[in-house]
Order: C-alpha cells, then structure tokens, then sequence
C-alpha cells in the first residue's frame, strides 16, 4: 500500500470517534438533502403527472362555490363525488369559434352499502370525442370499452373474480392503470353509456342522490382551445354568456393544491437547509479543531521530509473516505427512509405523490452522493491549506 | 557532499525574545560547515540560538539572509518539494521536542521516512530492527507513543533520524530524558555513523557529549565561539 494512505488509514483508525463524528455529521448533511429532495421532486412529479393527465385546456364544470373544490378532490384526493348540469352545455360550447376539441365526462361515486363493493369514483368518457381519457388509458387495454366493462386505477381493489359491483351491475375489470399518486388511482375509467347504466340502476335501487335523467347531463366539459387562440377569452365568454356554468383554465384548476404544495415545498427546503447548515457548522467546527491538533503531525511528517504535496494527500485521503462513507451512508438511508416512508408520505401529505425506485431515482442517489462528497471536501480544504502553512520549525520547538 | 552557511542572519522580534542585551534574538552573519565523517557538538546556555542555528542548517528555517548550501548550491532556492525531498533522502533530524506519529506503533514511526523515500519495506523492517535493538527499544516496537516513556520516545526519534542512512545527522539535544547507558548508547551510534562518513551535528547542553565529539563550539546570545 501507498505510504500516504496507509498513514490516512492509521490516522482514521486510531481517532475513531473523531472518524465517526465527521461521518455522521457529513450524513445527516447528505440524509437531509436528499430525502427533502425525493419528497419535494415526488410532490412535483405527481403534479406534472397530473396536469398532463388533465390534457385540456378548459374546463367546464357546473357553477356554484365548492363545486370546483370537489372537482380537485375527485381528481386529487381520490374523494369521491359527483355533479351535473344540463347537456345543453356541450352543444353550446361547441359552436364557439375557439374550441378545438371538445368533450363530456360523466361522473359517479359509489357507495360501501350492500349494492356496491367499495367506495369508488367512476369517470365516464365519451369514446367518440374523448382526448383526455383514451390516450394514456390506451396503455393499460387497447381494445374499445364494451357495455360493462371499466378500467381500474392502481389502487382500486379487484377481486380474483375480476368483477367489481357498482350499484348491482357487475363491471368486468379488463385492465388497470399505472400509478399516478393522484386520485385517480382509486378511479374507474368506463364509457359514458356504462355510467349512465350505472347511475339509472342506482336511481332504480334508491340510493341515488340525484333525480337528473342520466341521459339529460353532463358533469363537466373539456375543452382544447384551437391555436390562436386566447384561452382567458374563452373562459370569459363561457362565464359571462352561458348560466350555471363555470369555466376556467387548465392551469388554475389545481390552485389550491399547488399553493398547498408550494408552502410544503418551502416548509421542506427550509428545513433542509437549516438542518444542512447546523451540521455545516458543526462539521467545520470539529474539523478546524482536529486539524489544528494536526498541526504537530504535519510538523513531523516534515521534518522526515514529507512534501506539501504528500501531506496534503494524506489528508485528502483521510477526507474523501470521511466525507465519501457520510455521503453514501446518507443518501442510502435517505433512499431507505423516503421508500418506506411512501405511502405515509402519499396518504398523509394528502397531495397527489409520485415517486418509486427508478433507474432515475438511483442515479439521482449517485450525483448527490458524489456531490456530497466533493462538496464537503471543497467545504473542508481550505482548512487543511491553513494549517500546512504554519511553519514546521515552529511545532519542532514548541 | 559538504554542507555549510555563510552569514546567515536570524532575529526574532516582540515580546518574548532572548535574554540578549535588547529585548530580540538575534543572529549575525554566522558562518559554520558541518563536515562529513567528523561530530560536531555545539554547546551553549538556554535560548543562546543553538536550535535555531540547526533549524536553518537542515532546512527548516529560512535565515533573513545568507544560505545554506549542500554541494555548492543554496538549499533554500531549491523548491519546497525539492528541499523537502533532500531532507528525506540525505538528512536525518530529532528535533528537541519528540514529535511522533500517534497513530503509528513505534516500528512505524522508524519505517516511515524509509517507506515515504521508496525503500523497500523488509529492508526498511530489518534496518529499523537493528537500530532499535542497538538502542535498546526492540521489544517497545509494536507500541503506540503514548505508552513510551520520554527517553523511549528520545531514542525512537533518533532511531527514526537515522534509518535512512543520511549524510548529515542533526540532533538537537539527543541525550535528553535518558540515563548514563541511553546516553552512552546514543552518542556512540552517532559517533559510528560518524565513523561511516556520515556529517553529525549534535546541539547540546551537555558534558557528557564533549567525549564523543570531534569539534566543539560554543554559543552565546547567537554567536558561535
Ligand atoms: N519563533 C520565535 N519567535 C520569537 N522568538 C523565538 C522564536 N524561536 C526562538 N526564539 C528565541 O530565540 C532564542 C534562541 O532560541 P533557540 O531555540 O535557538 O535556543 P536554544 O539555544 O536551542 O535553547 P535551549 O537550549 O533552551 O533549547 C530564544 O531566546 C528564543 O526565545
Ligand atoms: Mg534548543
């Protein structure tokens, strides 16, 4: 072995607890950085699913104040509900000059009674001007929806059977979704006709909490607005000329969550970076300590001869296994932590969460890893530059 | 290769200066050669500049002016790589204070300006084994320094000054901390490398070195007498 390390090796070994303490504190640097990474790039990621997931423009949904807050929690909380207005609203809304595409979706919650097996949102679709649903739904089963038949999210509990009951039809599960950390994991996907089914059966069975001939409404309408276009003319013209509606854009849909995750994202990189800072000074701290009882050794290590350059190895070395072991034991139990910490994470934060252990997810653990540690070393060098300029006559005599 | 300075100048300024008639130390225009195969003992009272004459001497101490030179050429122009590296390969130093490697076993400690110079490691290993048996150290060899005692650890230093083989051996106060046998011991392996040609300088206050030595100074407020 190499004189150099095996001199950082003895050094390392024979001040264990200084060892220990720079480890742990370069750890809980890299473990605080990291985890507050995964946790506030899975909120944003969930975020992003979802808006693309949303894929329209405008929305259209019936007026009235909490009206657009149950629409969030259908598509973020997984909160079941429904609402209707007349279908009326999709011919009008069609013949404006700006509306591309437009589309219906019907919307339906079941029940846990007797005639349901769970507690379940259920969006419908119209299979023939659907843009929003089909294209990632097209994933999961390529065929066309049958009478009948539905698609489950992620989360949605289907029995061995593949048989859901909703309302005392018998839906066949013919395929399931990807996980999107949003409500729509614990969703139905079916065509608007098998909704329909639906919802008359539950009228049928009495248990339905709305009157509306199914045939007659709609629960919201998507629009994508035609290039050249503004969508904020649109959306006046729609709240200004049609009653009992209201429209608005794509991207201030999920206000409240955004504002919700935008504070949770500051709470968690203040936190970070308070945490990350305490343990900076700390490591500085005990570092500057420890390498000025240093000095003497260097003194030594010169007068044998040593070169600036050798002892600054020496050290270096001592310092890239320090900061590399804190770094790796960091970010690994950061990585330990934020995986069984995720479903916690998704039903306490109560915002749409995405996150898993992806090939981007363990590259992202090396770069900071790696990061961490030339960081720390660049955050501990100049101290070791310091103390090799005290002169070496000094510590001879002293 | 001969080592000498020519007027070397030194002063140290502020408070806690020497006992000279002003409140510093200093040094003027010394010149002094170390010759190779002969000991030369400078003696001389406390804070009379006796380790800092072989501070400059081996390179570790930049004198205001004048130099040093080994084989004709100043060693403080050399680089500090340059001069790091002769100090390794042909100077061996105990400093007055035992400075060791805490982290290293006594035998380490010895090994180490070998390993660090690229010498073999059983060559290195038999060497360090037969000075520290001539000192009368070799069972203390797998111990750490803080189990040494000071005329152990003093007989280390020299042991570690010395493994190298160098031209030119500079003890400051080699015989401190030990007992009349550590002493006699001590000085007659610096006397025998002496005998193999190799320039020893020994700094000293005491008598018990004058036998040992083939020229003798004297110092005084930093001039050689
Ligand atoms: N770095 C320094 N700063 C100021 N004064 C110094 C410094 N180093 C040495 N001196 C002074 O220089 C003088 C000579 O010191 P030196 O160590 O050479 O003495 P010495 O002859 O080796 O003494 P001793 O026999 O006690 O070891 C002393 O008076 C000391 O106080
Ligand atoms: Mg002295």
């Amino acid at each position: 072995m190499n004189v150099k390390l095996k001199l950082a090796v003895a050094s390392l070994k024979h001040n264990t607890a200084r060892t220990f303490y720079m480890t742990v504190l370069i750890a809980v640097i890299c473990f605080s950085v990291f985890s507050g990474e995964t946790v506030t790039s899975g909120l944003c990621d969930g975020m992003e699913s979802l808006k693309k997931r949303l894929g329209a423009d405008i929305v259209v949904i019936p007026s009235g104040k909490s009206r657009q807050q149950n629409f969030e929690e259908i598509l973020l909380g997984g909160k079941p509900g429904f609402f209707y207005m007349p279908n009326s609203v999709v011919t009008e809304i069609s013949r404006l000059d700006g509306a591309e595409k437009v589309t219906a979706q019907f919307y339906l919650a079941s029940l846990t009674a007797d005639c349901c097996s769970t507690e379940l949102q259920i969006m419908g679709f119209d299979p023939e001007s659907d843009f929003i649903v089909m294209p990632w739904l097209s994933k999961s089963y390529a065929k066309k929806l049958q009478l009948g038949e539905v698609i489950a999210g992620s989360d949605v509990f289907v029995p061995r059977t593949g048989i859901i009951k909703i309302y005392n039809q018998d839906m066949k599960v013919v395929g399931s979704m990807d996980k999107t950390g949003t409500g729509l994991d614990f969703t139905v996907f079916t065509n608007t006709d098998t909704v329909k089914l639906m919802l008359r059966s539950a009228q049928k069975l009495g248990v339905s909490a709305t009157d509306a001939d199914p045939d007659r409404v709609v629960s919201s309408v998507m629009i994508k607005v035609r290039d050249g276009f503004d969508k904020s003319d649109i959306v006046d013209t729609i709240n200004r000329t049609m009653a009992g509606v209201q429209a608005f854009e794509n991207r201030d849909m999920v206000t409240s969550f955004t504002s919700k995750l935008n504070h949770m994202t500051l709470m968690i990189k203040s936190l970070v970076g308070f945490i990350c800072v305490l343990a900076m000074i700390m490591v500085v701290f005990l570092f500057s300590v420890m390498i000025n009882e240093r000095k003497n050794e260097f003194g030594i290590l010169e007068i044998m001869g040593f070169t600036v350059r050798s002892l600054l190895a020496v050290v270096f070395y001592e310092l890239v296994f320090i900061c590399m072991a804190g770094s790796l034991a960091g970010v690994a139990m950061a990585a330990v932590w934020s995986l069984s910490f995720k479903s916690f994470l998704e039903s306490e934060l109560g915002v749409p969460f995405l996150f898993d252990c992806s090939e981007s997810f363990l590259l992202h653990a090396c770069v900071t890893a790696v990061a961490g540690t030339i960081l720390s070393l660049l955050l501990l060098l100049p101290f070791v530059l310091k103390a090799l300029r005290t002169p070496t006559e000094v510590v001879m005599r002293e | 290769m001969e080592l000498y300075l020519r007027d070397v100048c030194k002063t140290y300024k502020g408070k806690n200066a020497g006992h000279d008639s002003t409140d510093s130390f200093s040094m003027r225009n010394v010149n002094f050669d170390l010759l190779p195969g002969k000991v030369t003992l400078v003696t001389g009272c406390s804070g009379s500049g006796k380790s800092t004459l072989l501070s400059i001497l081996c390179g570790l101490l930049r004198p205001e002016s004048g130099n040093v030179f080994y084989g004709g050429d100043s060693i403080y122009d050399r680089g500090g790589n340059d001069l790091a590296l002769l100090r390794n390969a042909k100077f061996g130093i105990v400093p007055q204070k035992c400075l060791l490697m805490s982290s290293l076993t006594v035998r380490e400690n010895v090994m180490l300006p070998a390993l660090y110079a690229g010498v073999d490691e059983k060559k290195a290993a038999a060497k360090c084994e037969e000075l520290l048996s001539y000192l009368g150290i070799c069972s203390l060899c797998g111990r750490y320094p803080r189990e040494l005692s000071g005329g152990e650890m003093r007989r280390v230093c020299i042991a570690r000054a010395m493994i190298n083989e160098p031209e030119y051996i500079f003890a400051d106060e080699p015989t401190n901390d030990l007992d009349e046998n550590g002493k006699k011991r001590v000085l007659s392996l610096l006397r025998e490398s002496a005998g193999q040609g190799a320039g020893v300088l020994i700094v000293s206050h005491d008598s018990y070195a004058v036998s040992y030595a083939d020229i003798k100074y004297g110092m005084n407020g930093g001039r050689l007498l």
